[in-house]
């Protein structure tokens, strides 16, 4: 019995040894877990350094507002990667200006400078950011269009606050409004959407000071011209799609009207669309293609659906002769060279004596000591070993294509 | 922390009960996944047990890695592996028992450029683990055996550590 009963004392104390253990050491690494994704994404990005870009007001910040920085990582191939939301951000006087992990500053009340780290695994960038107690006198436009029309891609306006220090970039700060929303509206950033033909005033106001500008969308603007890509006419396969693209050219700015242009075809039973991506329909035929954008039409182009040309046969072939089916062929040289050739339904040929989806080989020796045919590095070269007859076959097959064989017999005399 | 865990060992196997030591040495094929990237290591890890009561086994182990694995040029090494566990096991059938392990892992981890060799980053990751093996006795006459185990060292986020290898077993 005192015996049973220590066995149970020591189990006991066993167990709530063990629960204790597996509570007390299920403590996690997330900084360690995530230094390791980081390294793992470095290398795997070809990741070569990071730099900080200084976004919204600047380098200077009034006092007491928000401002941005992004960062962005240079790649093996020269490209910029943007990493803004990856990298850990820092400030070293949090009480000057502080940041978030999304690279947002926040400036404090007082005047002085912090520098803003950026760290990623092993890389890091810096920049110095300064807070101004200095007064805004006025604002001004840095990127303002007073005329538009229906068929250009949203804009950002960008209004400057001009400070008794210095001019720096209020856009995000400033409070925008536009006085007829039929014509044009104005986004809480300051990105401009034309709707329709007509007048607009844009307001921006921050600081107790505002500047105004108007903007006038017309019907038919000289300066505004639309291209679209394909520009001439063309074929399409009843199975193929085709992408268009469209622009516009604004006193030498090409903008990318794509996403807002409409795509039109004259014969929807030839050609349709899914916003820029033509297909054909149920017809072969042709069909007119127009792009519009707003006001703005494009010189119809005419597209030609076709039933793409289909694999009816495989052959056998001398010098570009067809050796079947009459046969057998005769040679007297050793070796030779043949052929095998995929005739289309258009007449079109394709040579596939090395394709690696043919497979050369001897069905047969009729008579004789026969021959043999490469299928190797020399596709269909045959070596005679003496006179007589061979049977040469070949079989065809491809993913791309249907099955095929042929034979030819060789006679060697 | 680890003291601690240490000390509660100690005070749940005071009341010792009259059963063998075992060492083992083992080879193991360890599997570490970080983000989308798996790395295959090798490593080779001495244990050494005691059994509290019949079937129930505390034990150390401390092992090295022996063979590093790289993916494009992320290199991944683990300079050391050490925890301890308890094993429960079945009662042995035609000298085959079946065990399980629960404890807590202590990995080592060291992830550099391959091409230059430049570490990138290096840290422990430690937790409770546990695992599942058989043990096939090698001799009728002899406490040598050999078992095949499979252990989740450490789990969480993007990481995940397992090792799968076979033990030479000496009991006495």
């Amino acid at each position: 019995m005192r015996s049973s009963a220590l066995f149970c004392f020591r189990s006991i104390k066993l167990l709530i040894g063990l629960v204790l253990i597996l509570v007390m050491s299920a403590c996690r690494n997330e900084d360690g877990e995530q230094a390791f994704v980081d390294a793992v994404e470095i290398i795997n990005l070809g990741v070569q350094s990071i730099a900080i870009q200084v976004d919204g007001q600047g380098t200077i910040l009034e006092a007491g507002t928000e401002s941005s920085l992004s960062a962005f990582a240079t790649l093996e191939d020269s490209s910029l990667l943007d990493v803004t939301n990856r990298v850990s951000w820092s400030s070293s006087d949090s009480s000057i200006v502080t940041v978030k992990g999304s690279g947002q500053l926040s400036a404090g009340t007082n005047s002085g400078s912090a520098v803003i780290a950026a760290n990623w695994g092993d890389l890091s960038a810096s920049q110095s950011i300064s807070v101004s107690t200095a007064s805004l006198i006025s604002l001004s436009y840095s990127s303002f269009t007073s005329s538009s029309s229906q068929c250009v891609p949203d804009r950002q306006l960008m209004v400057d606050g001009v400070y008794a220090d210095r001019t720096s970039n209020v856009t995000e700060l400033a409070s925008w409004a536009s006085s007829n929303s039929s014509v044009a509206t104005v986004s809480s950033s300051g990105i401009l959407a034309t709707l329709d033909d007509g007048a607009s005033t844009i307001t921006a106001s921050y600081g107790g000071q505002s500047v105004n500008g108007t903007i006038t969308v017309a019907a038919d603007i000289s300066n505004l011209a639309l291209s679209s890509t394909p520009a001439a006419n063309f074929s399409l396969d009843t199975s193929a799609t085709r992408s268009f693209s469209a622009s516009v050219n604004e006193l030498g700015i090409v903008r990318d009207v794509t996403d807002i242009a409409s795509y039109e075809s004259s014969d929807a039973n030839v050609l349709t669309f899914s916003n820029n991506v033509a297909s054909a329909g149920s017809q072969t035929g042709t069909s007119d293609v127009t792009v519009r954008c707003g006001d703005l039409a494009t010189t119809p182009i005419t597209v030609t659906v076709t039933v793409p040309a289909t694999a009816d046969d495989l052959e056998i072939r001398y010098n570009n002769t067809d050796t079947s089916p009459a046969g057998p062929f005769e040679v007297r040289d050793s070796p030779i060279q043949l052929s095998a050739i995929l005739v289309f339904s258009d007449g079109s040929t394709l040579d596939v004596t090395d394709d690696a989806d043919l497979d050369w080989s001897v069905n047969s020796t009729v008579s004789g000591t026969g021959a043999t045919v490469d299928n190797g590095n020399s596709k269909g070269e045959v070596v005679f070993n003496a006179v007589g007859r061979t049977r040469i076959g070949i079989v065809f097959d491809s993913d791309d294509y249907p099955y095929f064989e042929d034979t030819i017999d060789v006679l060697v005399e | 922390m680890r003291v601690l865990i240490f000390l509660m060992f100690i005070w749940s196997a005071s009341a010792l009960a009259e059963e063998t030591f075992y060492l083992e040495l083992a080879a193991n094929g360890v599997m570490q996944s970080v983000a989308d990237d798996d790395f295959t290591l090798a490593s080779t890890e001495l244990r050494a047990g005691y059994y509290i009561v019949d079937m129930i086994a505390i034990e150390a182990f401390a092992g090295v890695g022996v063979l590093e694995d790289s993916v494009g040029d992320a290199n991944q090494s683990m300079p050391s592996l050490y925890g301890i566990n308890t094993r429960f096991e079945s009662p042995s059938r035609d000298g085959t028992k079946a065990f399980i392990v629960l404890g807590y892992s202590s990995t080592d981890l060291e992830l550099s450029r391959k091409s230059s060799g430049q570490v990138l980053a290096e840290d422990t990751f430690d937790g409770f683990s546990y695992g599942i093996g058989l043990e096939e006795a090698l001799s009728k006459t002899n406490p040598i055996y050999l078992n095949l185990r499979w252990q989740r060292h450490y789990s969480a986020g993007d990481i995940t550590i397992d090792s799968l290898g076979v033990a030479l077993r000496y009991a006495f």
